[in-house]
């Protein structure tokens, strides 16, 4: 296949890297010394070191694009290195994620965590859900073709699917079930979780693990009683969602994190939410940073070159200049993409959609000068300015005119010792909005 | 391929890439909004794209009242492997934002289930929503100024 091709498909923003595949392992760069935290270390920590025998639940978030999934994925393969069952899954595939409460949580869990041990052969019986399961069918008085005695997740699939049809339907579900969340939630610790974890350790596991990903989507809407959705399950439900029998890594919405409810969720928790941060392209005095500029180069250059170390190959200078007109070019684009994995693998992509490699310097300009303005074609007069706001003084306040300039990407956050940072886009330095006369060093 | 080198010897910067991209990612999901506010020209690149490509480019019509992205697409999609889907329309759809919402939260199926590079027309009022309230989905894919390109 030819390269321009190829890296266009390696460059594709929408695919998440997954560490059981062999190729995406050998694409996967390991960013934590240049994220100013090892989130997934002190994730993985908790649960193998500090707390391997008695259930842990950890909260996990982070901007858009920054490599949130790919990092879970990477926690799963390293737990999975140390014996942990692990259940990873996406809750956008289970759950309507405008619309969610605890019961649809805990039953997502208990489908996923049911069937990956029915696929180790491992068999649990839950008495309750059998009940669970007729009741809510002639409560509900739909016909829906159970099989009783059959696996626990084929129920939860079942009825779950019936009702992501329906809204009413769904309403009538969680009327049913919400009353009785105290015992789904104790059913599911002794029926499943707990008796799975005795199994799994006969096994020779260390224990079970489950990750669930994508709930960080779920609407920042208000719910009927004026809460919003974040702030109701994670804060007002937290107790619950935290008191499943097993190892649990929840991600959440960003929006908690900058919101006045964090007080209230570190205390139902009990652990401070993890962040993961951006690349520090830059630094807080404003000096690039080789560190990370290499470790991004790197990131592009497995893409073009899977098979060959460009860092430490005699031939870097000449691989680059297949793909870049000039290795300045090619540090443009790393630091224009202001350190946000997605915002460099699609500036790229787009890229490649006007020319073949060698990409040219007019090229990577003109297509920098397209996305500035469309990005651009979104943001208002009070946003241009609060975006000088912080842009002047590297600090961004938890207001609510605030969240979208993060939640749209027009503002990156970063860490260093000394905490959080912020910046703007750095695609936006391109506007007219801005004076000419930053640090653009070319 | 002989109808896409003519095309694309023609220069025309916009065409080309979407060429280019129909190209490089068969077999691939992925997700190319095309920025246009200029219906005229919009349907001139289409007229073009549909004699290079024939029948290969299926066509997606949103009607006004359409409330899913997906199921407009996965309904067209019934036996037919397509070579890429254009869709038209969101622009005059009723319920923009929820569309768009729901369409934000279940993106990972369109990668799932659809195999093929999908392009979406829109104009500055769809792009500002887009951004807005779709900021996921946006992250996923590129935007092709076409308008740009008159300039």
């Amino acid at each position: 296949m030819d390269i321009t091709k190829s890296l266009y498909q390696a460059c594709n923003p929408n695919k998440t890297l997954n560490s059981n595949n062999p190729e995406d392992k050998q694409r996967y760069i390991d960013f934590s010394p240049v994220r100013g935290l090892e989130i997934i270390n002190e994730l993985k920590r908790t649960i193998t070191r500090l707390s391997p025998d008695s259930p842990t639940c950890q909260l996990f978030t982070g901007h858009i694009g920054v490599g949130k999934s790919t990092e879970l994925m990477r926690l799963k393969s390293e737990l999975e290195t140390e014996f942990f069952h692990v259940v990873y899954f996406e809750s956008s595939q289970s759950l309507d994620l405008g619309d969610v409460d605890v019961t649809d949580i805990l039953l997502a869990i208990a489908k996923e965590v049911s069937h990956s041990l029915e696929v180790t052969q491992i068999k649990v019986k839950s008495g309750f859900f059998q009940t669970l399961f007729k009741d809510v069918i002639n409560f509900l008085q739909t016909p829906l073709d159970i099989d009783f005695e059959a696996e626990l997740s084929v129920g939860i699939a079942k009825i779950t699917a019936k009702t992501k049809e329906s809204p009413k339907l769904r309403n009538q579900l969680r009327q049913y079930l919400e009353p009785r969340t105290a015992s789904i939630l104790q059913s599911i610790n002794r029926e499943l979780l707990i008796p799975a974890q005795e199994e799994l350790k006969k096994q020779g596991k260390s224990g079970l693990v489950v990750i669930i990903d994508n709930l960080d989507r779920i609407d920042n809407s208000p719910k009927a009683n004026g809460q919003y959705q974040p702030e109701y399950l994670f804060v007002e439900r937290g107790e619950q969602l935290k008191a499943l029998s097993c190892h649990i890594v929840y991600t959440i919405p960003l929006v908690l994190i900058f919101s006045n409810a964090l007080g209230r969720l570190i205390n139902r928790f009990g652990v401070d939410p993890k962040v993961l941060p951006m690349i520090s392209v830059k630094q807080r005095n404003g000096e690039y940073y080789s560190a990370a500029m290499t470790l991004l180069q790197q990131m592009i250059m497995v893409r073009a070159f899977p098979s060959v170390n460009w860092q430490q190959s005699p031939e870097k200078l000449a691989l680059t200049t297949k793909i870049f007109d000039s290795p300045r070019t090619f540090d443009r684009l790393c630091q224009v993409s202001g350190g946000h994995l997605r915002s460099l693998l699609k500036l790229l992509f787009r890229c490649l959609q006007s020319q073949d490699v060698p990409i040219s310097r007019l090229c990577l300009e003109n297509t920098i000068k397209e996305q500035c303005n469309l990005l651009s074609l979104a943001i208002t007069s009070d946003e241009w300015e609060l975006l000088r706001k912080v842009w002047k003084t590297k600090t961004y306040r938890g207001e609510e005119q605030y969240d979208i300039l993060l939640r749209s990407l027009f503002v990156f956050e970063y860490r260093d010792d000394q905490g959080s940072w912020f910046d703007i886009n750095p695609i936006l330095l391109e506007s007219t909005e801005f004076p000419r006369d930053y640090d653009y060093k070319d | 391929m002989n109808n896409l080198e003519n095309v694309a010897n023609d220069n025309h910067d916009a065409i080309r890439s979407i060429l280019r991209a129909i190209n490089f990612s068969q077999g691939q999901f992925s997700l190319i909004f095309l920025h246009c506010n200029c219906v005229r020209l919009h349907q001139k690149i289409a007229v073009k794209l549909r004699s290079s490509y024939c029948t290969k480019i299926e066509e997606i019509n949103l009607s006004p009242s359409a409330m899913s992205l997906y199921d407009n697409i996965s309904a067209t999609m019934v036996n037919i492997q397509p070579y890429a889907v254009m869709v038209f329309g969101l622009d005059a759809v009723k319920n923009l934002d929820s569309i768009l919402q729901v369409s934000n939260q279940i993106r990972d199926e369109f990668s799932r289930k659809f195999a093929f590079p999908l392009f979406i027309w829109i104009d500055d009022q769809v792009l500002r929503r887009i951004i807005r309230i779709a900021p996921d989905l946006e992250s996923w894919g590129t935007i092709i100024d076409i308008d740009n390109f008159l300039n």
